[in-house]
């Protein structure tokens, strides 16, 4: 949010008002330090002249001490402030850096809703991220890097001069001549680069058409004119790439030849003069060195202008792409938010776009505080932007909209944030936790100075739990929940409980759901779990079993040997592989969602590819790639993975093999597992498959559910439901909510609008996504709890709750063509009976 | 219980049991094999028990079905109650159009017998095939396809006209 200081918008600022931006004195700092600096670069030439003509020449060994000790001291006294000007550099362009990033994003986000119909989130990604760099770099060396290199430049210029202004005179000469010759080559050869680049490309392009069609070649067994055809692209490619190497070494040799042609000139003047005693040798020798070092200076200075060419380009392009203004005020300026009457007046509401297309076209509508209104129509007839303009949304380009006599236009989205809640039509879930997208309005009102709750506090763990009653999603909340694991020494008396829950559980409910369940037994494969746990049955307690991956683990290697299971396991590795990079290898880009169906995980793909590549050719996989096979069998659940499948046979000895392994560890370490068991807590595994003792089937319909509703009446009687409700809504929602299904999205949309019961609220197709019997609860609760209070404008695709609703408005083509009470539209047989009951 | 118990040959599978379904059906004729394939991964059999709505009137669908086992009821709810009007045996192929953008079922199917289906999402369809050459396009053509051969067979075998939506063939809609 702007403070007072920064009212110019970030996208009006130059590229220069930053160099100072709140680092005026920093930059006064880095110049102090610069002078300094380019002073103390002097002392070396001086000392060394001084060496040889007053040390070397006088032989004085105490002169040569003491020059040497101050040339030492000021050439790591130079490095140490260059040291200090770069990190200062750094630092106000990294600064800036971030408030620049801060102010776009704030000005990105405020920037109204049709801003975005034309650019993508990559766009503003991109903007903000990979072009600010360096636009920072430029701002943090605007003042250090032409400072240092003209200062230097010049202070080595006039100490040149000092010592002899001829031979200075001819030094800038050279440097001048090196301008003028060595840029018409830079031009050639980027001309040349340029013909190689199309060169490359077109090559690049017969390989592409050819291979693609390589079944037309073989068909024609036109080979050899296909090989004519990319010979003559290859000899074009040839020869423009010697001809741009050419010119790369051209520059090179006048870059080089300019370099030595100063030192000659040099030794063959300053050596004539020298010998002619006009000179001395020292001078001569200082010289030399400055001579040399102009030349840094001078290539900082080319670097930097190109830096400053291309970031202000691009600071320009991201500023233009963001010079906006957001339609609204964001915050209320000099007073309080207002409290808003509820009732809304529309009066001839127009909105355009673009060539003056009128989405919403003369629009009038009178809502009286507290009343329902609901709009019905076509898909595309406006519904849901006459919706976003009352909510301000969209700024309307005529007519009036007036919430308890303000116009929205003129209110600040503080205002609104305050009186009015909205329901989109695809609402937006955000990575986090269920809990938090449920607070995601109240905490957004709170930061308003705002609240949910009366006394500005955040809602209760009670009124979340009622409300996901009201909008359906207890059950889901209670589902995840019960997916979460927990360490039983964590929650000793919960992992008591659910052992308790068990047993109910097979006592109540073990016939009829066992269609259901795939119970945990001593004497049967279990299918919907991974083949490793199927030989150990149970979890390890020590951190080292943890850790130590089951395939590499020398005592397990040997037991699989030992039960006769190494050669079966690693043949369906093996089968496995093959499948897996089969299919995979077959599409270009797999897509994360297919990952989950096979055993290898992504960041494996490529190791299995390359055994599959061995295995195709022949060659006896090694022994790491053995490891590799049989970690897959190991990971495989055939119940998950439809390319795995155990046969049984196998499956049957897996089992035989369970209860060898549990007398090895017994014997080996007792404490080391635990194994399953009917009274114990099954750890790693979820409290619901801790509680049914086996998994939930998930190819059977409505399973879930079914045991979902026995389990929580299990730990109603436990007493601990509402802890397990607390940790669903701590479930993990994923990015943009995709571990959630459509409809939990939209109940979670519900919840949250619910929790804030603003006092005015608008419903975009709000239950679109939910089955019928949600659908109607929600609908019976709004009508409970806010008709006669709270003003709700509903868009309604289902005709059949319009009955709920006080007033109907038709909307088709932007316009509405009648409104009144649903009774009354009927009686009409207008538009609205045709929507109910067809044409007739 | 579990199907996993039914494996002999070691090679196979899920995927191959779904593989032989997905290519029985016309719809998918035309994909390659390789497409199917990865088609085959993403699809899911689930069970149903007598009376268990595979989906309901209202539902908004995006979901096609195949009946691998057992029969399922098409119901209609009117005023009156709910009537059978129709019913799907084994081997039928139920609701591509929502194959091609989210449909709204206007009616309930529900599992008469024990009934298993073979789940095919569009979701994750499009996803995958998506990014596969043009399977996805081979796809929507053949269902485009799929509805005129419908009604080519039904004009054919005589059915009136009069009954289709608007008046005139659902090929022209
Ligand atoms: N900002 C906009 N710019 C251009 N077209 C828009 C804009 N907003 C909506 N539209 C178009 O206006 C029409 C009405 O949209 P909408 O109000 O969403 O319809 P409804 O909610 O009734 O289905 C649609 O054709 C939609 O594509
Ligand atoms: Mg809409």
């Amino acid at each position: 949010m702007p403070s007072t200081s920064e009212y110019t918008p970030v996208t009006k600022k130059s590229i220069y008002s930053w160099v100072f931006y709140k680092n005026t004195h920093l930059q006064l700092l880095v110049v102090g330090i610069i002078l300094v600096t380019v002073a103390l670069r002097l002392i070396p030439l001086e000392m060394s002249k001084r060496i040889i003509n007053e040390a070397v020449g006088m032989r004085d060994l105490h002169r040569l001490y003491l020059y040497c000790g101050i040339y030492i001291v000021s050439v790591v006294l130079a490095s140490v402030l260059k040291m200090v000007i770069n990190l200062l550099q750094n630092f106000i362009g990294e600064r800036t850096l971030k408030v620049l990033r801060e102010r776009l994003y704030a000005h990105a986000l405020s920037l109204p809703l049709n801003f975005y119909r034309k650019t993508s989130p990559g766009q503003v990604i991109s903007y903000m991220i990979t072009e600010m760099i360096p636009v920072a770099n430029f701002i943090g060396s605007a003042v250090a890097v032409p400072a240092v290199s003209l200062l230097t430049f010049l202070a080595y210029f006039i100490y040149l001069f000092y010592l002899n202004p001829y031979l200075s005179l001819m030094a800038v000469a050279i440097y001048t001549a090196e301008v003028f010759v060595i840029p018409p080559i830079q031009k050639k050869f980027n001309k040349a680069n340029r013909e190689r680049i199309d060169n490359t490309q077109k090559v690049s392009g017969i390989i592409g058409e050819a291979i693609s069609g390589v079944h037309e070649v073989h068909s024609n067994a036109s080979i050899p004119l296909e090989r004519n055809r990319y010979r003559r692209a290859l000899q074009k490619l040839y020869r423009s790439t010697l001809v741009m190497n050419a010119y790369k070494y051209g520059i090179k040799f006048s870059n080089n030849f300019f370099q030595s042609l100063g030192p000659f000139s040099l030794l063959l003047i300053g050596g004539y003069l020298t010998i002619k005693g006009r000179f001395d040798l020292g001078a001569l020798f200082a010289f030399q060195a400055a001579y040399d070092k102009l030349y840094q200076p001078w290539k900082d200075l080319m670097e930097f202008w190109q830096i400053y060419i291309d970031s202000s380009v691009r600071y320009k392009q991201v500023m233009d792409a963001f010079d906006i203004e957001p339609d609204h005020e964001l915050e209320a300026k000099g007073r309080a938010p207002y409290h808003l009457d509820g009732d809304i007046s529309v009066r001839h509401l127009t909105y355009a776009v673009g060539s003056n297309i009128k989405l919403l076209d003369d629009v009038s509508l009178e809502i009286g505080e507290g009343e329902h209104v609901a709009l019905v129509g076509f898909s595309g007839s406006g519904k849901s932007t006459l919706a976003l303009c009352i909510a301000q949304l969209y700024k309307y380009t005529g007519g009036s909209v007036r919430i308890g006599g303000h116009e929205v236009a003129e209110l600040s989205k503080q205002d609104m944030a305050h009186n009015l809640g909205m329901v989109a039509q695809h609402p937006f879930i955000f990575n986090g936790t269920v809990w938090d997208n449920l607070m995601y309005s109240c905490d957004a009102l709170t930061l308003q100075g705002g609240g949910c709750a009366r006394n500005g506090r955040p809602p209760t763990l009670d009124k979340v739990i009622e409300v996901a009653q009201q909008v359906g999603l207890f059950l889901d909340v209670l589902s995840f929940g019960l997916r979460s694991t927990i360490e039983p020494d964590e929650y000793p008396d919960l992992a008591k409980a659910i052992i308790h829950a068990r047993h109910e559980f097979k006592a109540e409910h073990g016939q009829d759901l066992a269609n259901d369940i795939e119970i945990y037994t001593h004497d049967s494969y279990v299918y919907y779990g991974s083949v490793a746990a199927n030989i150990i049955t149970g979890a390890p307690l020590k951190d080292n079993y943890n850790a130590a991956p089951l395939h590499e683990w020398p005592l397990f290697k040997d037991f699989l040997v030992r039960q006769e299971l190494m050669n079966p396991l690693v043949e369906l590795g093996t089968t496995l592989t093959r499948r897996v990079v089969d299919i995979f290898s077959s599409i270009g880009d797999v897509p994360e969602e297919l990952y989950k169906e096979s055993p290898i995980r992504q960041e494996d793909f490529e190791q299995y590819k390359s055994i599959a590549d061995h295995l195709e050719r022949g060659l006896k996989p090694t022994e790491e790639e053995v490891a590799l096979l049989l970690k897959l069998a190991l990971n495989c659940i055939p119940g998950v993975h439809k390319l795995g499948s155990i046969s049984d046979e196998l499956a049957r000895m897996i089992v035989e093999a369970r209860t060898p392994f549990r007398k090895m560890m017994q014997e080996r370490d007792p404490l080391a597992f635990a194994f399953l068991d009917e009274d114990e807590y099954m750890r790693g595994r979820s409290i619901q498959d801790n509680i049914v003792f086996g998994r939930v089937k998930p190819d059977s319909a409505g399973a879930e559910e079914r045991i979902n509703q026995g389990i929580m009446q299990l730990l109603i009687m436990e007493g601990v439901l509402e802890q397990v409700v607390e940790m669903g809504f701590h479930f993990e929602v994923g990015s943009m909510g995709d571990r959630l299904s459509g409809g939990q999205r939209q109940k979670i949309a519900l919840a949250r609008i619910f929790l804030k019961t603003p006092h005015i609220v608008i419903l975009d197709e709000a239950t679109a996504a939910l089955d019928n019997a949600s659908q109607k609860r929600v609908q019976s609760v709004i009508t409970r709890k806010w008709k006669g209070i709270n003003t709700v404008v509903a868009v309604i695709h289902r005709l059949d709750m319009l009955v709920h609703y006080d007033r109907v408005a038709v909307l088709k083509a932007g316009k509405i063509i009648e409104q009144g009470t649903y009774e009354q539209l009927i009686d009409k047989k207008g538009a609205l009976y045709e929507l109910v009951y067809g044409k007739q | 219980m579990s199907s996993f118990t039914e494996n002999n040959s070691q090679l196979c599978c899920e995927h191959d049991r779904i593989m032989d379904i997905l290519r029985s059906i016309p719809h998918f004729s035309e994909l390659q094999v390789d497409s199917l394939k990865v088609m085959a991964l993403v699809c899911n059999h689930m069970n149903y028990q007598p009376g268990a709505n595979v989906f309901g009137a209202g539902d908004i669908d995006n979901k096609a079905y195949y009946i691998v086992e057992g029969t399922a009821e098409v119901i209609r709810a009117t005023d009156q109650g709910e009537v059978v009007v129709g019913a799907f045996a084994q081997g039928a192929f139920i609701g591509a159009l929502a194959l091609l953008s989210d449909v709204k079922r206007l009616f309930f199917l529900r599992a008469k017998t024990p009934l298993k289906c073979l789940i095919i999402p569009r979701k994750k369809l499009s996803q995958t095939l998506g990014q596969s050459g043009n399977g996805f396009q081979v796809f929507l053509k053949s269902i485009a396809a799929s509805i005129v051969a419908w009604e080519e067979v039904q004009l054919r075998s005589g059915t009136s006209i009069k009954s289709s939506p608007g008046g005139a063939g659902v090929s022209l809609l």
